[in-house]
């Protein structure tokens, strides 16, 4: 039988004060992994978090959690998700452990649970401090804590690492990295920080104005963009004589070289037959390498130039 | 239910709210050991309660504090940004706005008893230490019925403080509702109409003092469960951020 998905999103749809703000969004979550969801601020991510979890209804689509209709069964998919929505809400008059308290509390879990989170975060020493006194850092992890109890099924993070000094970026990270094997839960972490989403998720998903770009396992997304770098004697030449044969084509970082950009969002390219048309053209050919990308560039690739940048760049 | 009116009052914990519901209500008790201290003679009980305690509470304190309850209610949630923790647990939502409702309820008559006993312990006090101690009948069953009757008076305006203390961010429109109902109640009080009589804060006035009638008590006990459903069919539908 197949398993069933995380979280399964069809059409979905929301405006916010009249404008739309996501759009006809299709998700499709593995279990038992993190999986990134990518995307500049203002893309619409926390929306679509607030969507999960019920606290904004769709417009229109659907969503399933875990194999279940939301609309039908919020109530039983609460209890088995953990969230923490753009801040770690926290009651600051209390202390971290109290907070659990009340969590375990409305969620019947037992707080011998606690202790177990807690360990988790290493915030059993600060569990007694009145929240107020935390750190930006503390809070999260704190947040993180309560999200963990009961051992849910499913982990919605939202920017955890938000406000975080670089140190506290890399504990979250390695902590965020390593829950699905610690807990057993499918992690669902949003971010518009590339580096954080290529360090932990195995698969991610790119929004754009409320759009969904692209979706996929990172390995094939990263092998979807790659790229020939050429170096030869007449870079001008060589690069209008490629863009005739129809590739995409970037000048390199010397004046001798130029790239040519392969995979899923350009056309197939030989790098024989490419080195075969230049040196018929009477370009002298030195070097050819395949180049395999990063994040990084994928996330340029498929967001292109925001409106601000291309100002910026005139 | 009890779990979630449980969780509310846990919430409360290491804020204002002890000393909100304590501090304030002596006030009139304050007052009466001023009073009996510059009486000559003792006083008799009826001035020092009818005439001076129940008034100032019914007509002054409880509309106000009534209005910082509420607004204590909605801003610690607003404050620590907890609402998308309390709404995303595995409850409905109706039930945790009815929760809210019900932490409140009993708050309020904790103050009100507060006041009225720490009045009367303070009469006997002061009374007892200058020799003058009030006179008179001290009907308990009479200050109990007080107290009934201001709780259901005051049902109205403590669900319609708590509906805009939840509803929205900003404390100081609860505030403000606190606060401009009871200078209207004032003037209303000054000029002697009957007119506003339908007006949630001289419903929960009428109820208790004067004349204490007791359909101004039944009149603000239904005002309360009106908007106490408005308020929950509102705020389920409600975005909270």
């Amino acid at each position: 039988m197949p398993q069933t998905l995380a979280i399964e999103t069809r059409g979905l749809s929301r405006a916010l004060g009249g404008r739309p703000v996501v759009q006809d969004v299709g998700l499709a979550v593995p279990r038992g992994e993190v999986f990134g969801f990518l995307g500049p601020n203002g893309a619409g991510k926390t929306t679509v978090m607030r969507l999960l979890v019920g606290l904004l209804k769709p417009d229109s689509g659907t969503i399933r959690l875990l194999g279940r209709d939301l609309a039908a069964n919020r109530k039983a998919l609460m209890g088995r998700i953990g969230a923490f929505i753009e801040t770690p809400g926290l009651y600051e008059n209390l202390s971290g452990r109290d907070n659990l308290r009340l969590a375990c509390k409305l969620r019947a879990i037992d707080t011998a649970d606690i202790s177990r989170v807690l360990d988790i975060v290493g915030m059993q020493d600060a569990a007694d401090r009145r929240v107020r006194a935390y750190s930006l850092g503390m809070k999260q992890r704190m947040a993180l804590a309560r999200a963990l109890l009961g051992k849910p099924a499913l982990l919605l993070l939202d920017e955890p690492t938000n406000g975080l000094d670089p140190e506290g970026i890399m504990a979250m990270r390695e902590l965020i990295r390593d829950l699905p094997q610690r807990i057993d839960a499918t992690v669902f972490l949003s971010s518009h920080l590339l580096g954080e989403v290529e360090e932990v998720a195995n698969s991610i998903a790119l929004l754009r104005d409320g759009k969904l770009i692209a979706q996929g396992v990172l390995s094939d997304l990263r092998g979807a963009s790659a790229r020939l770098r050429i170096t030869v004697d007449r870079q001008q030449d060589a690069m209008a004589l490629m863009a005739g044969q129809g590739h995409r084509v970037e000048p390199g970082p010397s004046s001798n070289d130029l790239w040519v950009v392969t995979g899923e969002q350009a056309a197939p390219v030989d790098p024989a037959a490419i080195n075969r048309s230049l040196v018929d053209a009477g370009i002298g050919v030195s070097a050819l390498t395949q180049e395999r990308l990063g994040l990084e560039h994928l996330y340029r690739e498929v967001m292109g130039q925001r409106p601000e940048q291309k100002r910026e760049a005139a | 239910m009890l779990r979630l009116v449980g969780v509310e009052f846990a919430k409360l914990r290491g804020s204002l709210v002890v000393l909100l519901i304590t501090l304030p209500p002596l006030l009139p008790g304050l007052l009466i050991a001023i009073a009996i201290a510059s009486y000559d003679g003792p006083p008799q009980w009826v001035q020092i309660l009818d005439q001076l305690t129940l008034p100032l509470w019914a007509m002054f304190l409880n509309p106000t504090l009534l209005a910082t309850l509420a607004t204590l209610m909605g801003d610690i949630e607003y404050r620590n940004n907890g609402w998308d923790f309390t709404l995303t647990q595995p409850h409905s939502r109706w039930r945790i706005f009815l929760a809210k409702l019900m932490v409140i309820v009993p708050l309020h008559a904790a103050m009100t008893v507060i006041a009225v006993g720490f009045a009367i312990v303070i009469g006997w006090g002061i009374g007892s230490i200058t020799g003058k101690v009030p006179t008179g009948d001290l009907s308990f069953p009479e200050l109990a019925m007080f107290v009934v009757r201001m709780m259901a008076g005051s049902f109205g305006i403590l669900a319609l403080q708590l509906w805009v203390a939840l509803r929205w961010r900003n404390f100081l429109l609860p505030l403000s509702l606190g606060i401009g109902g009871t200078l209207v109640t004032l003037a209303v009080l000054m000029t002697g109409t009957r007119d506003a009589d339908w007006f949630p804060w001289i419903v929960a006035l009428r109820s208790s003092v004067g004349e204490g009638d007791a359909g101004f008590a039944w009149t603000g006990l239904a005002m309360g469960i009106g908007f106490c459903v408005l308020m929950l069919a509102d705020l389920q539908r409600r975005t909270f951020r």
